[in-house]
Parts: C-alpha cells; structure tokens; sequence
C-alpha cells in the first residue's frame, strides 16, 4: 500500500486516518494551523484556503478539487495512488491527487481536466478531441486521468512511438477499452498538435 | 432498405464523448445535495456470528452524527430479483457470514465522524464455526450458513435450496461414453474475478417527502432497482424514481440490489436529509465477483473426431449469499449444447454458501461455468486422437453461419495454419522462451429476445428529435446506438438526435443492461418509434407538398417527394399547421411515438465470440507474455463498430487478467479478502495486454435486430481463459486445470520451484 507522509515532519503514516491522528497529536491539530493559508491556483485560478476551514492538514488534492471547489472531473476511484484515474498536472508534472495532500501544494500550480478546455470558447482541446474521435473511452471514469498524463507526455515528447505511450500511461490503469483504442488516441493527439505547431 | 446507410455501421463521435473527456459527465458519485450528509458501514471482523446485541447510543451523542441503522430498523423483506426460492438477502441481518460483511451504519456530516462513530457502536457477537471452501460446507458436520430457509425435501446443507433449474439431459451419456474411442476426464477449476469497476458502489438516497424517495445510483437497472426498494420499503412503485445515467463500469457487478442501496434509503429516511453512500474500493471489490467453480467433465470421443457424449457436473462456491448465483447456474446447464452438436448430454450444477464474499454477476454469465472450460477440455480431446483443435472444433460446433465464419475468419486473421506446428511442438522456441497457441470458444445464449425494452420518442419544434429510454450508459454505447437507429430511420442529422436515459420517473421501463441485450431489446422499440414518428410527419406533410403519404420519404431533417427531391418541406414545417411566417404556438401539432418489446424471438438467438492467442512462456522467470490476440465475433450488423471493437477490446485485458493475473486471495483462516486493492490485486496495465490484437467482426445479418443487429458484448472474456490453458499447453506441453496461470505455477510445472 502507497502511505501518506505528513507535511510537517515527514513521518510516514499508512492510512489517512493514521496521519490525521498524528497531525492532531504531534502538531497541535487545527488550532496552531490556523492561521495558515494555502495558496494554490487550478487552472489559472488563484484560491486562498485556510487550514482548519477550507483545507485540513490530512486532505487529499483529489478531496479538495472534488468536494471542496467542485471541480468532480478528476475521478477518484482506488483512492491509494494504484489506478491513476485522479491524476492532474502540479506545475505540469503528472501527480495522484489522491496521495498528495493539499498542504503539499502551496504556491503550486494544478492543471485538472477541466482546465484542458478553452475557458472563452468551451473548445476541446486537442487530446480531448482526438480522445472523442478515436473512442478512447468507454465508461469514462479513467478518462481525466489518462487524459492529463497523455498531456504531460506529449508536453514533453511530443512525437512518442506506441511503446512510449504504452510506458508513459502504464500508471493509469483502465478495464473497459483493453487501452488499444486510448493508445490510437494519443498518437492521434500527438500528430494533431504537431499539425497545430506547423501550422 | 437497400441504399447505404447514412449512420448505421458508421464511426461517429459519441453522443457521451463530449461529456466524458472534458470531465463534465456527472456520475453519481459526483453529486452533492444540500445537507447532504454522508454514510459509512460497520463490517464483521467474524466470519460467522449472530448479533446478540447491538447498541449505537454512543455513536449517536458523537457531535456531527444524524443517524443510526441496525437490522433492527430494517424491514424484513428479501431482495426481489435475487433467488426465486433462496431467500436470503436482506438490507441488515441479525447474522454476519463473511469477514465484511455489514453490520450497521452511521450518517453523519463528514465522511470523517460517519468512520469515527463506527468505533463507538457496541455490538455483542455470538461467534459461530465457519467454512470456506465448499468441501469444508459441505461436510455432514458443517455450520448451515442459512437455517431458515426451506430446504424441503433436500433437508438442511449448505447446498442453496435455488428455485432455478439445476439439471438438464437428453440422450444416454453411459450409451454415448461406451461408443467412444477416447474418454476425457477433467476437473477444471475456474478463478474467481474482481470486476474493477472504476466507480465504486455509490448511492445518493434523499427523500423529497416523507413517502417519496429519490435515489442516484451507479447501477446497470435503474427500473429494477426501483422495484427492488419499493418492495423492500412496501410501498408503490411510483413512490421511488431513480436515476443513473453515466455509470463507471459495472461489468455484472451492477446488475442485482447490494445492501449500500438499502442502507443508504433508510439512513435518509431516518434522517430527513439526503444521505451519500459511497463505498471504497476495499468495500467494493469483493462484493458480487464471479464465482469460484469445479466443473468436472467427461466428453467421449471417436478417432474421427466426432463427439458422442458430454456429462458436466459443476460445483458453484456462492459465498455468504446466493445472489445469482441460481440463475448463473440455469444458464450454465444449456451453454455448451448451443455450442457444439452432442446427442447425449447430461449437466448438473450446484450452488454452495461458504463464509466468504458473495460471488454475483460478472461478464460471462452462465458461459465461465461452463464453456469457458469446456474449450480446454476440447482442445485436449483434439489431441487425444492427434487432430488439429481448429479442425476438430469446425468439426463439432453446431455450424451456423456465423459460427463457422466466426471460426475460419479469426483463425485467417490470427494465421493458425501458418502458426500451428503439431501437437508437443510450440510454435516458436527461442533460448529459453517458447511459444504456443490455444483456441478458446463460448455460446452466447443472451443478447437479446429474453428482455424487455421500449422508447419513447418526441419530434421537437426545431425539427430535432428526443428519445427517451430507461437503459444506463456504462460506456458500452447505448445512446450513441440508439441515436444513430433514430437518425436513420427518421431521417434526421445524428447531431439532432438527443437521448434521455436512466431515470424510473422521465424514461421508459427497461429490464437492465445485462446480457448483452440492450441493443437488440432497446433498439428494436427505438427503430418502430422512429418510424412511426415518420409516418406522422409524412401524414401531416403530404397535403402540403400535394402528394400522397406512400410519394413521400426523409431524410437530413426534410421530407421530400421521390421522384422530385427538390419539392420538400422541412420537419419543422410540417409540424406547423399555420401558414410559415405566421408559426403560431396554436397551430402545432406534436409528435410524439413509442413503443416497446417484450417479444421472445422468432427463431432462437446464438451468438458466439472466439478467442485465439498466442503467448509467450518465459521458462527461467515463468512469466507469460501475450503476443497476439484476435477475437472474432458475430454481432449481427455492427450498428457501432467502435463500440462493438470496444465490448471485445475489453477482453484483451481483463481476459488476461482472469486468465494468467488476477486472484482475490483469501485469508485461510477467516475468509478475510488479502488484497482488495490495486496494487495487490494484480490487473492488466498497458504494458500487460498482448503486442498486436484484432477485433473480427463477422456480420451475418439478424432477421429480427434492428438493422439486422443481434448485439454482443460479455463473451470474448468468457472465451478467453479456454484459449491462454490451451496456449500454455502447446507452448511447454504443461496442461494446466486452474488459472490464473501465474509465474510461480508455471515454474512449479516445470519443476524449477
């Protein structure tokens, strides 16, 4: 099992539970961290969450973008950091929202699914769109995740072969599609932002 | 209809596809109410043990908790569409027969204090022997799980007293063994399996009245679960109204009442605000899989290949509660003879309680207990007299079209004949790695004609056109489906066409999505709907355009005279009587057409789905890797070819999963899941499906289906461990009896460990 380590002296807890016990007892709970504030912008928006209100020290990312700013497109579904599906991007980097605690994330920029979409004009964007063309979805519940880690690889390779995608998603986890129709629409996304860049 | 189609067999873009990759699809466990507050399960750390008392004032004075439940508040009625005779499942029960099962619930404000409270219920158990395997329960001497059901003449075991048929035979199995050249005798052992649904079980219950209840949840029948609570709760059916529209995979695992539902109900009621039930993934794994099972077989054989008779006994371990796990075996009894032509037959199946999780639906229901293994013993039967399996099978299957196509395509596509080197001789060896191939077949005795579906759909003034139906959208791709049936027969751009789905107050009765059913149940009412929404619109259009109804036809959204295209009128303008320009909302005329099916069919339905493989076994690490898969599949007319490629995709990894992966491992000692998680529990990523893979779609027309569509879905996984044994088998001449075939028995076979 994946564990938790606390924000404040990186001790290693093995269940959510065990980490809010610990917070609570070694660092004075909600009370001392009152005042803090965490700082954090999802895409592109800024918030301001206070701990011991909007955020506790033992919230998960995934907890806070759900159930706390609404954001229900990042799934969460084996909420131990083994399927992937509630992957976002922090500071364009890949991360599990649902074994990263809110509290990690001050100062940090987060990229959900809901940011891939054109804030003005509702457009898809392009791994969207090739997602939609190429079914590369069935149930839709892994879709976000598998989404925004094909964004982070296509980011930083924007031309990858189908093992490189194979590598690249072998975090996220899916059971409908048997993953040949999502491997299709990566390599379409990928020649269709190239397309893109050369105009 | 002669002329091309338009949308049928096309690839468009998915009616959910908008929704689910920008993250707006809403599932259940997506909804917040205001107030809503939120539930969690005490489960039985026994495996067997009565509830003497139970106490939750402690939990109740906890600041932040609203509301309590115990089987005390529980009516005592059983869940309707489980057994027919076995009753045994009920919200809460004063026993506990597994190492999680429910015990009580708490609701309260956060997640967090509902779990808190959980440590304040006091409960005294009266902890009773268990068993948990199906030698141990059936031992003369062995604890009954469920005493107080009617065993009748059977007398008390723990053999399920099923209201579902459980023997079937014709011919003379002893005659037809004595007339054979061979007789195979084998006891194959089928895995069990977790769905991996990625949305976990989840309700939202909140009472708009007090005796009218609204619940969202994530479930394959909507109209079966309403009925299921209306039952439980003893009043009218119209007094629930249930929602479910984007569901995150259910795999059969969705398909019957489980206790969240119930719980979550009766927590709102308690505590007059809406209440969220969602399970964890540990909760939710181990609930409703597919059954453990013993099948023993004895086929005999001739020299020349023809089968004389085939005897199947099967030995179903159900877990605490039966579910469905009677039906499973009355389908189980008439598979393998909608597959291979045998004129002796006998089979016989037993379900039997043991104190571990409840076994339940899962794709492949009735065809893993049966022709699942089956195809491994046939494989060895082809051996036996020296023949080749494909040869031997083309041989023995009852020879529809589609099944033979089915057979000689995938076997082409895969390149059997160029693959197949002779028995003992594995196709490739290279160093210590060593290829083989394997077959693996099933019957599809589901798919529609056993259901019951119907539409219902409206012309808007736009000339747009609404259809409304009852089924739930799993990712299987019903509304586009159903979509593109309206598009082609009304005439009208698929972009035009919406779908309303999967809510008991707003959509039309349906049985479910289950069996693979729904295109043939909920396309056929959806096609007659289209057309009679046509015939409407050509009647109110003929007068204008000065022609007769039969000179008129559709299409793009217009009506038009045949033999002068150009002469046309828009739907739009034909639903307004007024003069155009003057469109008044008194001179509208509104179309609105339905209709249902509840039909058996005509002639009996057989599908069936055809894996073939070819893996790798790595004889120093004992790995097994997929090189090649091809399942080749015989929907009818494919009215979505993605969609149809996508059912049987699906195959390609969780059919590996099954077969060389995926174990629910239970504790020896209490029957406690080990690994119901995903890192334990190990399911195919990208990196474990097979290097190339292809879908064969062969499309004899149905006569019945809608477009000549016969739907398809949950076989190709049923066929697929038949087809990895066999490859084992012809790679490292090892045959194995269970799987999954994981590296330590692959070494262990060949005496490395």
């Amino acid at each position: 099992m994946n564990k938790y380590v606390c924000p404040y002296c990186s001790a290693i807890c093995d269940t959510l539970a065990a980490l809010k016990l610990h917070v609570t007892a070694e660092h004075g709970g909600e009370s001392i961290l009152k005042e803090q504030l965490i700082r954090l912008t999802v895409n592109e928006e800024p918030y301001e969450l206070r701990i011991g209100d909007a955020v506790q020290p033992w919230h998960t990312l995934s907890y806070t973008l759900r159930e706390t700013l609404g954001l229900t497109g990042t799934k969460v579904s084996c909420d131990h950091g083994a399927c992937g599906a509630c992957t976002v991007l922090r500071d364009g980097k890949p991360v599990l929202s649902c074994m990263m605690l809110t509290v990690e994330c001050d100062g940090k920029k987060i990229t959900t699914i809901e940011g891939l979409v054109d804030p003005v004009t509702g457009k898809v964007h392009p791994i969207q769109k090739a997602f939609m063309e190429k079914m590369g979805f069935q149930c839709g519940f892994c879709t976000p995740g598998m989404i925004m880690t094909t964004k982070a690889l296509l980011d930083e390779n924007p031309n990858p072969t189908e093992t490189e995608v194979r590598e690249a998603l072998s975090g996220n986890l899916c059971r409908c599609t048997g993953y040949v129709k999502i491997f299709e629409s990566v390599l379409a996304a990928a020649e269709m932002m190239g397309d893109e860049r050369n105009g | 209809m002669a002329k091309e189609y338009k949308y049928i067999g096309k690839r468009l873009v998915r009616k959910d596809a908008y929704d689910k990759v920008t993250g707006s699809a809403k599932f259940t466990v997506d909804l917040q109410l205001p107030k809503m507050l939120h539930a969690k399960v005490l489960r039985s750390p026994y495996a067997h043990a009565n509830i003497l008392k139970i106490d939750t004032t402690k939990a109740m004075q906890m600041p932040g908790v609203i509301a309590t439940l115990t089987y005390k508040d529980v009516p005592r009625v059983p869940a309707l569409h489980h057994d027919l005779k076995a009753l045994d499942y009920y919200v809460l029960d004063d026993r506990v027969r597994w190492v999680g099962d429910d015990v009580a619930a708490v609701a309260a404000e956060t997640q967090e204090i509902a779990e808190e409270a959980l440590s304040l219920i006091d409960v005294e158990y009266e902890v009773l022997p268990a068993v948990f395997t199906v030698e141990e329960a059936l031992r003369p001497d062995a604890p009954l799980l469920h005493p107080q059901l009617d065993y009748g003449r059977q007398g008390g075991s723990n053999i399920v007293p099923t209201g579902s048929p459980t023997h079937m035979e014709f011919g003379d199995v002893e005659k037809g063994l004595g007339e054979a050249d061979v007789i195979l005798e084998e006891n194959i052992k089928i895995a069990g399996q977790c769905h991996g649904q990625w949305e976990q079980h989840v309700a939202v219950a909140h009472w708009d009245t007090p005796d009218h209840l609204t619940i969202w949840m994530s479930t394959q029948a909507p109209h079966r679960m309403r009925d299921e609570l209306a039952h439980i709760l003893g009043i009218s059916r119209s007094k629930v109204r249930v929602i479910s529209r984007y569901v995150g995979g259910a795999h059969g695992g969705k398909a019957r009442f489980l206790r969240h539902l119930g719980i979550a109900t009766l927590l709102a009621k308690k505590a007059r605000r809406p209440v969220r039930l969602s399970l964890s993934l540990e909760e939710t794994m181990p609930l409703a899989v597919r059954h453990k099972a013993d099948v023993f077989w004895k086929v005999g054989v001739k020299k020349d290949g023809t089968i004389t008779a085939i005897k199947r006994d099967c030995i179903m371990n159900t877990g605490a509660y039966v579910i469905t796990g009677g039906q499973i075996g009355a389908v189980s009894l008439r598979e393998p003879v909608a597959l291979y032509k045998v004129s002796n037959y006998s089979s016989s199946v037993v379900n039997v309680y043991t104190n571990t999780n409840p076994a339940g639906s899962y794709r492949g229901f009735g065809i893993s207990e049966s022709t699942t293994s089956l195809a491994i013993v046939m494989f060895r039967a082809a051996e036996a007299i020296g023949m080749d399996p494909l040869e031997f099978l083309l041989k023995n299957v009852i020879p529809s079209p589609a099944r033979v196509e089915c057979l000689r395509e995938g076997a082409e596509r895969f390149g059997w004949k160029d693959k197949w080197k002779g028995w003992g001789r594995p196709t490739v060896v290279q160093g210590l790695k060593r290829r083989g191939i394997g077959i693996g077949l099933t019957s599809a005795l589901g798919r529609g004609g056993i259901y019951v579906g119907s539409a219902v759909l409206m012309v808007n003034l736009d000339g747009s056109a609404t259809v409304s139906i009852g089924s739930v959208e799993l990712g299987q791709g019903v509304l586009t489906t159903v979509a593109k049936i309206v598009a082609e027969a009304l005439g009208i751009p698929y972009e035009n066409v919406t779908v309303v789905n999967g809510d008991t107050d707003t959509t039309p009765f349906d049985s479910g999505q289950s069996a693979s059913h729904t295109t043939f149940d909920v396309g056929l009412p959806t096609l007659q709907a289209a057309l009679d929404a046509k015939r409407q619109l050509i009647e109110l259009a003929a007068p204008k355009l000065g022609v007769k109804p039969e000179d008129l036809e559709t299409e793009d959204g217009w009506i038009y005279i045949r033999e002068a295209p150009e002469k046309r009128l828009s739907f739009r303008d034909a639903l307004f009587t007024g003069a155009p320009k003057t469109h008044s909302m008194r001179d509208v005329v509104p179309i609105i057409a339905h209709a249902s099916t509840s039909a058996e069919r005509k002639a009996p339905l057989s599908g069936c789905a055809i894996d073939f493989v070819e893996i790798e076994v790595d004889t120093e690490s004992g790995e097994v890797k997929t090189i090649t898969y091809v399942v080749a599949v015989d929907p009818g007319r494919a009215i979505n070819p993605d969609g149809v490629e996508g059912q049987f995709q699906h195959a390609l990894s969780a059919g590996i999963g099954w077969s060389l992966m995926e174990e629910l491992v239970l504790d020896k000692r209490t029957g406690r899941p080990l690994n119901a998680n995903y890192l334990d529990y190990k399911m195919p990523t990208t990196l474990d499906i097979a290097e190339s893979s292809s879908i064969v779609i062969v499309e004899p027309i149905d006569p019945e289906g809608p477009f000549g569509a016969k739907g398809a879905g949950e076989e190709a996984i049923g066929s697929s461990a038949g087809a990895f044994v066999n490859a084992v088998h012809s790679a490292i001449g090892v045959k194995f009896n269970e799987f999954p075939i994981t590296p330590d028995k692959i070494l262990k076979a060949l005496g490395k460990r």
